[in-house]
């Protein structure tokens, strides 16, 4: 490498660096706040689900999440909780109709969040080891980052073959994405319409839209209420919790 | 003071319910059973310290002319704190971790004359106070019964039944103990209460006695996730008031024991298997050991079609049981349940009930 090679090096930002930044920007520890989960199917027919929840890193960068159903009526009170873990992830469901607690499969970080076309992956903070990120486009407000699975297993996991990000360079918040599934297709365009700045500074966002582009459908999470590092008790996180309406 | 108290009470208060139409009909005599409207109203509510909730039914079957009737499904008051949780009221308390064949379930009652899609259809709730400890991550949950309630049973006619009198002498306690150790959860049990089958004692060819006597079953199980799989196990001994297995007419001791493998290939599906093995620990003519398999599916097509599907076989007697349904739900508040409730075999319980065949509709418009 060349001098010149060098100096351009130390100054020009890698696809590292840029999701590095925009995924740890936050430093909160707990979240709370209401969602409205807006689901809209081809013919555009739409099913609104109004929630609260609670959020929690624990252990590191491990995330436990607990949210209950307000409306619509015939599913008022249910409510899932959701522990992150190195291993295996936990997944329990309350189901008032039923008044037991079932505890489900992890089924892989794939499995669609509330029937929408969010995953829980898509919901939850990427892990940056599990890709291989690429800068591959710079615009002027814009960085276009790249990401592959850096081993099957993540590919198997998320259902994701490739996504592409839209980061936004004052802030790094991720205001789009493009996920590609297994057979290398574009399945799901992701869009950020509104965003916040949380009390530590870092941009948070509070109205996404995920478009499935295969079966024509679309999902948009709306957050409300947001607070950060209310001090929410590990109690929280617990099936004693989820019992309660 | 009392004003505040009071506005953060109701404010903290939600109303809501259903309105449902039934209409239950016999599959061989095309006899109608049942038909009508249920008007359920539900009262919830929490604050830090406590809540509250009251779900109570008024129901009125045109086709039995019975009348209306008006109970409470749960009605029950929370008491939160720290390390523990109390709950006084008419509730539901279901214990274990498989479905439908469950050992260590022996304290809510079963009503079989009302089995259905719905579960505050098919379960009884008890009246009773229920407390949780909390000690680190381990669970101490304790229940105690002023008076007991049993299964509902179609009883042949001409028999008497001999009620167990709302006496202290007749209540039941219990007491479960739960934790997890990594992502295996356990749980040990007891419960002294009573046998919820009823004893026949005949009194002449076609008359007899029904009556009841306790029970105390003691258990353990376990359940465990690996991948897509939920693993459950259960096993419980049920000391009988027979105790040597001298009285033809009670119950043995026996030992209940259930393995029962789920496994979710989608967040819309899941099948479950499971094997169960009563083995009493003296046989005779009404203590005879059996074994029970059960399949279950559920698969939801979209948010507005599932499919439900529960088939229990027992295994000596040749003979089974069958709920299933269709649930259409076009919109949120709206539900269409359309099923069947199937007996048959060569012998057994289930076969004595087979002309008991049941389709049913149902219509529920959630508010």
């Amino acid at each position: 490498m060349n001098l010149f090679a060098l100096i351009v090096a130390l100054f020009v930002i890698t696809g590292d660096e840029i999701m590095d930044r925009s995924v740890n920007a936050g430093k909160w520890k707990d979240m709370k706040g209401e969602m409205v989960l807006i689901l809209e199917k081809e013919g555009g027919e739409k099913k609104e689900r109004a929630m609260e929840f609670f959020s929690q890193k624990y252990k590191g960068d491990l995330t436990r999440m607990l949210i209950r159903i307000k409306s619509p009526p015939s599913m008022a009170g249910m409510a899932f909780l959701y522990t992150e873990k190195e291993d295996e992830d936990e997944r329990y469901l309350y189901i008032p109709s039923l008044r037991r607690i079932e505890r489900i499969a992890a089924s892989g970080k794939s499995g669609t969040f509330f029937s929408s076309e969010f995953t829980y992956y898509d919901v939850g903070k990427p892990k940056l080891k599990d890709w291989k990120y690429r800068l591959i486009e710079e615009r002027e407000t814009h960085y276009i980052v790249e990401a592959l699975p850096s081993k099957e297993d993540v590919e198997r996991d998320t259902g994701y073959s490739k996504i592409i990000y839209t980061v936004r360079k004052d802030n790094y918040l991720i205001e789009g994405a493009e996920y590609y599934d297994r057979l290398g297709e574009k399945k799901k365009r992701l869009k950020v319409k509104e965003w916040i700045l949380l009390k530590d500074g870092t941009p948070f966002a509070t109205d996404m839209v995920m478009e499935n582009l295969k079966e024509n459908k679309r999902s948009e999470i709306v957050f409300n209420g947001i607070e950060t590092d209310t001090g929410i008790g590990n109690e929280i996180f617990s099936q004693r919790e989820l019992m309660r309406r | 003071m009392k004003f505040f108290l009071l506005m953060a009470v109701l404010s903290s208060v939600n109303f809501g319910g259903y309105l449902k139409g039934f209409f239950y009909s016999g599959l061989h005599d095309a006899e109608i059973k049942r038909g009508g409207i249920r008007f359920q109203g539900r009262v919830e509510g929490r604050l830090k310290s406590g809540g509250l909730l009251g779900e109570f039914d008024f129901d009125e079957d045109l086709v039995n002319g019975a009348g209306p009737r008006v109970y409470p499904v749960e009605a029950y008051l929370d008491f939160y704190s720290k390390f523990l949780d109390i709950r006084f009221g008419k509730q539901f308390i279901f214990w274990g971790y498989s479905h439908w064949i469950i050992p260590t379930d022996t304290i809510t009652p079963w009503d079989f004359l009302r089995m259905g899609p719905e579960l505050e259809d098919y379960r009884v709730s008890v009246f009773g106070v229920r407390a949780w400890i909390y000690i680190k991550d381990l669970t101490i949950e304790t229940v105690f019964l002023p008076f007991p309630e049993f299964n509902r049973l179609p009883l042949p006619e001409n028999w008497k039944e001999v009620p167990v009198d709302k006496d202290l002498k007749h209540s039941e306690f219990g007491a479960k103990l739960s934790g997890s150790v990594k992502s295996l959860e356990y749980f040990l049990s007891f419960h002294y209460g009573f046998d919820r089958y009823p004893s026949f004692y005949p009194t002449s060819p076609t008359e007899g006695i029904v009556f009841h006597k306790r029970m105390r079953t003691g258990g353990l199980g376990l359940r465990g996730g690996i991948g897509k799989f939920i693993l459950r196990g259960e096993c419980a001994f049920s000391l009988t008031d027979d105790k040597g297995g001298d009285d033809p007419f009670v119950r043995n001791p026996f030992i209940h024991a259930v393995i029962s493998p789920s496994f979710y290939p989608s967040e819309d599906s899941e099948i479950t298997l499971l094997a169960s093995r009563v083995h009493y620990i003296k046989e005779d003519a009404l203590s005879q050991s059996y074994t029970t398999v059960l399949l279950r599916f559920s698969h939801r097509f979209s948010d507005a079609f599932k499919v439900e599907g529960n088939a229990v076989y027992e295994v000596e007697r040749r003979s089974y049981f069958i709920l299933g349904f269709v649930k259409i739900s076009p919109f949120d508040e709206g539900a269409l349940f359309i099923g069947a409730v199937l007996f048959g075999g060569e012998e057994g319980p289930f076969k004595e009930v087979s002309k008991e065949d049941t389709i049913f509709l149902e219509l529920k418009y959630w508010f």
